[in-house]
């Protein structure tokens, strides 16, 4: 069944892509993180991961037989969501909570309100909802802590408590490399720099909202600091801490909840981005932007219909 | 008494049930998503809910059909507030609960609630006395059993207890206790109570069919007043029903006319 | 300059951090039966405002009187209660005599002063400990709150409708409430907490 959330939103830069191709895509970028997590956790991550993307799979699966609806799995979504929440956790994670997450996301977000194509990101939420529930159990890195460059404390933390480490060529290639605790797919930011740059090639479009995105969480760390490092050092850390630049590549560009004008799109990062800084900084929370990106998916139409060249206006002009 | 009871029992069909206050028309959601976190406060909201909700209902039916609509809506709040403000006052007084900051903030706000208002003014207003009773206990047991089911829901699941007694159970999902697990329970219900409705709804078909049957010859006696007041009742039911499902079809197709 | 940055962190505090309707389910009712009448919007938001801004500082005023500022808690309740029903009244008599041929706007009127949300303003402010200027700015918060959320609920409930992947049991009301559900999630991000809790 074509979906026509990907209709809208792919239509314009090429003539028809599939669910298949477009969640293929996000699949071969996730892939990668995940191999360097298993590289820097072990096997506990393809547990983890496993859990993940067979209680998502699983969860669809019942949801389907109790609609009676026939199910299959070619669009690739759940497996996509289940990895994507998956790698967003750390390693140590007991294994109820990637099963709540990937259950809640699947069943609460993703079947009800309308599939591939629902106004929320299931992924996202999946996060938030556990994010809510454990936050201890979320928010803690103690497997092969030992190994990392601040013990188990994470760079979220490190900021969080107004600190900045020094930044010199060693551990700036081990915060960019992910040897830092954190969450098991997103620490790297050298490899999310390379998905990007597939994405580029694939969907160039879509890292116009990455694009906004992160330059509103740089210009915010720049202006705003949370530590008492330099501002460069603070850029650096921001974006290197937490899943916020695996959010940028992957959870605001989802096909379904990004807008369709090259503008809006700019817009939509902007305002997730700055409300994922806000958090960092009001919540209690290490790492909201899961938070910012359902929210700025809540806002993303009412965004639409106010700003010239959505929806509003083209009916006006449609009227004229 | 009698012949009241199939009466009673359509109402409580359609008014509680088929288009229950809470879940299908989305009304008095404020208490249950913020002060309903166990099933204490779930009874004494519900209990608080239906008394403010009856006695206003009979007063508007009894005695305000000739005031103005605009004053009307007030004295909806002072009755309300004569109501709950001494029950409160009495709570905290001399029982010595404690009732925790939320439900006390919360249980005020049940005097300007949406339920009672929308009840009063659209049944009954327009109706007898009887009437507006039976629409308002039937209103009130409606959204009393959703606000039951989810407080038990989100003490039993948010924090591992039920009516204060702990469960021992191994994971609590602390979410739920939150106003958003409240709308995620509320949606899951909702979706069920829609699963059931086409059963509810031939159930209730049956039940008024069945019944002028056996009415016909009693409407010619003297007892026809109390047919005409379940049959009018019904009238309004089913306008209600009319007006949720104009509700519905513009929220599901607001946009294609705009279009 | 510490006068507007306290009157800003009200207000933000108000709008985003505890977003009244969707941290603490104060006037939804209202925000989410608004999602059928978009016609409504403009007019409904300006006069929740003016209610909570109105209502908000009469009670803050009068619960700095010793008689009052006594009282019990239910005793408050029912002095916030009246001024309340007083202002609306109030509002009511200006309207007739106004514009005594709106009719819709006179059953707004009702909506938008009797709800939960301009009823919790002056305990918010008195929880809070709000001086004048604050509670006047809490106010306005408290609307621009409501708008927030109404239009949040009320876009969504198009895009909802316009989706026809939605399975058939979770049409209208359920798929809504898990919506509003997610979105209040979402404010979760800001404080981790909800109001009066």
């Amino acid at each position: 069944m074509p979906d026509s959330a990907t209709k809208r939103t792919e239509g314009a830069q090429k003539p028809y892509v599939t669910a298949l191709q477009l969640f293929g895509d996000y699949l071969l970028m996730l892939l990668v993180p995940t191999v360097l997590a298993v590289y820097y956790y072990g096997t506990r991550v393809l547990a983890v991961a496993g859990v993940s993307v067979g209680v998502a799979v699983l969860t669809e699966a019942i949801f389907s037989a109790v609609l009676g609806r026939s199910y299959y799995l070619r669009d690739l979504t759940s497996l996509y969501t289940g990895l994507c929440i998956a790698l967003m956790l750390p390693a140590g994670v007991p294994f109820y909570v990637p099963a709540l997450a990937a259950a809640f996301a699947v069943a609460a977000v993703k079947m009800p309100l309308g599939g591939s194509g629902a106004p929320i990101m299931p992924a996202a939420a999946g996060f938030a909802f556990v994010a809510v529930c454990f936050r201890a159990e979320v928010f803690t890195y103690t497997l092969r802590a030992e190994q990392k460059l601040l013990g188990a404390q994470s760079l979220g933390a490190l900021l969080g408590g107004g600190n900045a480490m020094r930044l010199n060529a060693a551990n700036l290639l081990d915060v960019l490399g992910g040897n830092v605790a954190g969450p098991m797919g997103t620490g790297c930011g050298l490899l999310m720099l390379a998905c990007g740059v597939y994405l580029l090639m694939r969907r160039p479009r879509a890292l116009l909202a990455t694009a906004g995105f992160l330059g509103a969480c740089m210009l915010w760390a720049a202006i705003l600091p949370r530590s008492n490092g330099g501002v460069l050092t603070n850029i650096v850390l921001e974006l290197c801490s937490g899943s916020l630049l695996f959010a940028s590549i992957f959870l605001v560009t989802d096909h379904a909840t990004l807008p369709a004008a090259r503008l809006h799109r700019v817009i939509y990062g902007v305002l997730c981005g700055v409300l994922c800084m806000a958090m960092r900084r009001s919540g209690v929370f290490e790492e909201p932007v899961c938070f910012a990106i359902v929210l700025g998916n809540a806002l993303r139409p009412v965004l639409e219909s106010i700003l010239p060249g959505g929806e509003r206006t083209q009916r006006k002009e449609a009227r004229a | 008494m009698k012949e009241q009871t199939p009466g009673f029992r359509v109402s409580f069909l359609k008014s509680a049930v088929l288009s229950n206050p809470v879940l299908v028309q989305m009304v008095g959601l404020c208490p249950a998503v913020a002060a309903m976190t166990n099933v204490r406060s779930a009874v004494l909201i519900s209990a608080v809910l239906c008394l403010d909700l009856i006695v206003t209902c009979v007063l508007a039916s009894a005695l305000m059909k000739r005031i103005p609509r605009a004053v009307r809506v007030a004295l909806y709040l002072g009755i309300g507030l004569a109501l709950i403000c001494p029950l409160l006052y009495f709570i905290e007084t001399y029982t010595l609960m404690n009732l925790g900051l939320s439900i006390k903030v919360y249980l005020p706000l049940l005097a300007v609630n949406a339920v009672t208002a929308l009840h009063c003014e659209k049944v009954a207003v327009k109706n007898p006395v009887r009437t507006a009773f039976s629409d308002a206990a039937a209103v009130g047991l409606g959204a009393s059993i959703v606000f039951l089911i989810i407080g038990t829901l989100r003490e039993v699941l948010g924090s591992g207890a039920f009516a204060g007694i702990d469960l021992d159970l191994p994971i609590s999902l602390k979410g739920l206790s939150l106003p958003f697990g409240c709308f995620i329970l509320l949606g899951f219900l909702a979706a069920a109570l829609q699963a059931f409705s086409p059963y509810l709804r031939q159930a209730q078909t049956r039940e008024t069919d069945a019944q002028p049957a056996q009415t016909q010859p009693a409407q010619t006696d003297a007892q026809d007043d109390l047919w005409s007041d379940i049959l009018e009742a019904e009238a309004v039911s089913n306008e209600r029903l009319a007006a949720l499902d104009e509700f519905t079809e513009r929220l599901i197709g607001g946009e294609e006319d705009a279009q | 300059m510490k006068m507007i940055s306290t009157l800003l962190i009200t207000v933000l505090y108000t709008v985003f951090v505890q977003n009244l309707v969707m941290s603490a389910g104060l006037g939804m009712s209202e925000a989410i039966r608004l999602a059928a009448k978009p016609e409504k919007f403009r007019s409904l938001a300006v006069m929740i405002t003016a209610f909570s801004v109105i209502t908000g500082t009469i009670c803050g005023g009068l619960s700095r009187i010793p008689a009052i500022a006594t009282l019990p808690f239910a005793g408050r309740a029912a002095v916030y209660g009246g001024v309340l029903a007083a202002v609306y009244l109030i509002a009511a008599l200006l309207l007739a005599l106004l514009k005594p041929q709106d009719r819709r706007l006179r059953s707004t009127l009702g909506i938008a002063a009797l709800n939960t949300l301009v009823y919790a303003v002056p305990f918010l402010n008195e929880f809070a400990a709000y001086s004048f200027a604050e509670s006047l700015f809490s106010g306005l918060a408290a609307g621009a709150a409501f708008v927030l959320a109404a239009a949040v609920i009320g876009q969504g409930a198009k895009l909802l409708a316009n989706n026809s992947n939605i399975p058939p049991i979770f049409r209208g009301s359920p798929a809504l409430f898990l919506y509003v559900g997610l979105i209040s999630l979402g404010f979760l991000g800001f404080s981790g907490t909800s109001l009066f809790q």
